[in-house]
């Protein structure tokens, strides 16, 4: 190639790269503007005072300490993470039958059994949690059914409290669970389980030495999912857990939107932020490793 | 996946009952939509359309609803302007590290929870004194459907043929005709089913809404539960059902595409 056809190949490409630059602006300045910078923001007025609801200048770990060293905000971690970790034991528990069942089905039943877990995510979370709240509520379907069948004296209490939240938090992220463990079942070589049937190995034993260590993929992708999504939830905990619950959420809401304490409900939410982090940088660990060994 | 007699049938008894706890709450929703009194009674008792006429004549839900469509369909349409040129980049982008890092910023008002978005843009916005504004809604829809958009047209981006492309230039056409008329037109089916999802999250959100909006520029899920929370009596129900129906309808649409298929990493 001549210098000169090099020199032009050079500037057509330098050219490309531009365009490139500016094809991708708009979308740059959408998630930098909006996400990036805000979050920033955030992070920095997380070490400011506050007072009277005017935030005042000047460095302070305050709000981080009250909350890594405070009792009441200890619980609320402490809960969040236990419920979170509750919601996320759960859907896999439930997730299996269907599952398995998705997977071992005649191709037209499937799609129908796969809508059906689909469905439900196409229709509006607020909606899906106020469902719960007719069935759990004080004036709920339970507990009008066991008063009725003179079970009850006193109504159960179901909602407003963590019963509510985790049997709520669990319907709405149970699809995600249900699709992620499916896609590993589906692709799982049947001569494995039918070997395992012919050596002798009865249904149990062969589910939990052959099928559930090769599930293990979708379990870990589900359950990080699940788990970082009930971390950061909010409509569940507010309408069936209500405002006198512990969750970080919650707590946040109340913090900036009632007490008008900014510094606090954004030092809680730059913990809360790591937090979920740091449960995708695992589960990239995770899948690696797994990936590595498998 | 077979295993013995009891096995299976334990595991279809269970699977029953699983598929019941997903499905119930707005079965029994759309029930106490219908009841002829205001709170709930076991067994169900008597059959009326009256709250359906209720949430109709509150007029408490109609402005939030088009509000909520004209939101979802407006940032959709943001998102796909601003995912096909950057999709198109990014296929032409030599490093591959660029190309991830491009990517991951992309896709990350996917991982940081809606509450953070909602209060880190409750501030931003508040300095700028654009809460409860049409335009600050539209700018936080916008923001957290695009990982939807841009996701499905970069797969189809991703599968554009250069062939393709390379012919329709030697042929003589210029740039704006070539992506008008070969580029464009592969990207339909990607550019679609991500505006499907986005319009469907953009409906669903009622976090960031809540948190950028006060009294002005509410949206129906936010009117939803204010009514809940006020009042709560089965005009909620009726408002939910006519979503609860519209979800399905908007599930069996796109499962006749194939589409539902790619819901497993929607999130939030």
């Amino acid at each position: 190639m001549s210098a000169t056809a090099s020199r032009t190949a050079v500037r057509a490409s330098a050219r490309r790269g531009t365009a490139a630059v500016w094809l991708l602006l708009p979308a740059i300045v959408l998630v930098v503007a909006l996400l990036l910078v805000p979050v920033f923001d955030m992070v920095v007025i997380s070490f400011r005072r506050e007072s009277f609801g005017q935030i005042l200048p000047g460095f302070t770990l305050e709000n981080y300490r009250s909350i890594l060293q405070g009792a009441a905000y200890a619980e609320i971690l402490l809960k969040t993470f236990g419920a979170a970790a509750v919601v996320t034991a759960a859907c896999v528990v439930l997730a299996f039958p269907v599952a398995s069942l998705i997977a071992g089905a005649p191709p037209r039943l499937r799609g129908l059994l796969y809508f059906l877990v689909a469905a439900p995510l196409l229709v509006n979370t607020v909606v899906r949690t106020y469902g719960w709240l007719l069935i759990l509520g004080r004036k709920g379907l339970i507990n009008e059914t066991l008063s009725w069948l003179g079970v009850l004296q006193e109504p159960l209490a179901l909602s407003g409290n963590y019963i509510g939240l985790i049997v709520g938090g669990t319907q709405v992220f149970l699809p995600f669970m249900i699709l992620s463990i499916t896609t590993s079942l589906v692709a799982i070589d049947r001569r494995l389980q039918e070997s395992s049937a012919i050596l002798g190995a009865g249904s149990v034993r062969t589910f939990l030495d052959v099928t559930l260590p090769l599930a293990m993929p979708g379990v870990i992708a589900g359950s990080v999912l699940v788990f970082s999504l009930m971390l950061g939830a909010f409509v569940t905990p507010l309408i069936l857990g209500g405002t006198a619950i512990k969750y970080v959420s919650v707590a946040v809401y109340t913090d900036a939107l009632v007490l008008f304490n900014l510094p606090r409900a954004t030092a809680l939410s730059v913990v809360l932020l790591v937090a979920v982090l740091l449960v995708y940088a695992i589960q990239k660990r995770l899948i690696r490793r797994y990936e590595a060994f498998a | 996946m077979n295993g013995s007699r009891p096995f299976r049938v334990a595991r279809v008894l269970a699977a029953a009952l699983v598929y019941g706890f997903l499905l119930g709450p707005m079965l029994v929703v759309a029930l106490f939509s219908f009841s002829d009194k205001s709170f709930f009674t076991f067994p169900p008792s008597g059959f009326s359309l009256r709250w359906y006429r209720a949430a109709w004549e509150s007029g408490l839900f109609l402005d939030p609803a088009v509000r909520s469509l004209a939101l979802a369909a407006l940032s959709t349409l943001i998102a796909a302007a601003f995912s096909i040129p950057a999709a198109l980049a990014l296929r032409r982008t030599r490093s591959p590290r660029l190309r991830a890092i491009v990517e991951f910023l992309f896709l990350s008002p996917l991982i940081v929870p809606a509450l953070i978005v909602g209060i880190a843009l409750l501030y931003a916005f508040n300095r700028l004194g654009m809460v409860d504004t049409f335009a600050a809604l539209l700018a936080g829809h916008t923001l957290i459907v695009f990982p939807f958009v841009f996701r499905a047209v970069l797969t189809s981006v991703m599968a554009l043929r250069q062939e393709w492309i390379d012919a329709a230039e030697i042929l003589g056409a210029p740039p704006l005709r070539s992506f008008r008329d070969v580029v464009l037109p592969a990207l339909v089916p990607g550019l679609v089913s991500g505006a499907i999802f986005a319009f469907i999250v953009s409906l669903d959100q009622f976090t960031v809404s809540l948190f950028v909006t006060q009294s002005e520029q509410i949206v129906l899920p936010v009117a939803i539960y204010r009514y809940l929370y006020d009042v709560n009596d089965p005009v909620v129900a009726a408002v939910s059902t006519v979503l609860v129906v519209f979800g399905l309808l908007v599930a069996v649409a796109i499962d006749r595409f194939g589409w539902l298929r790619h819901l497993g990493g929607t999130g939030g």
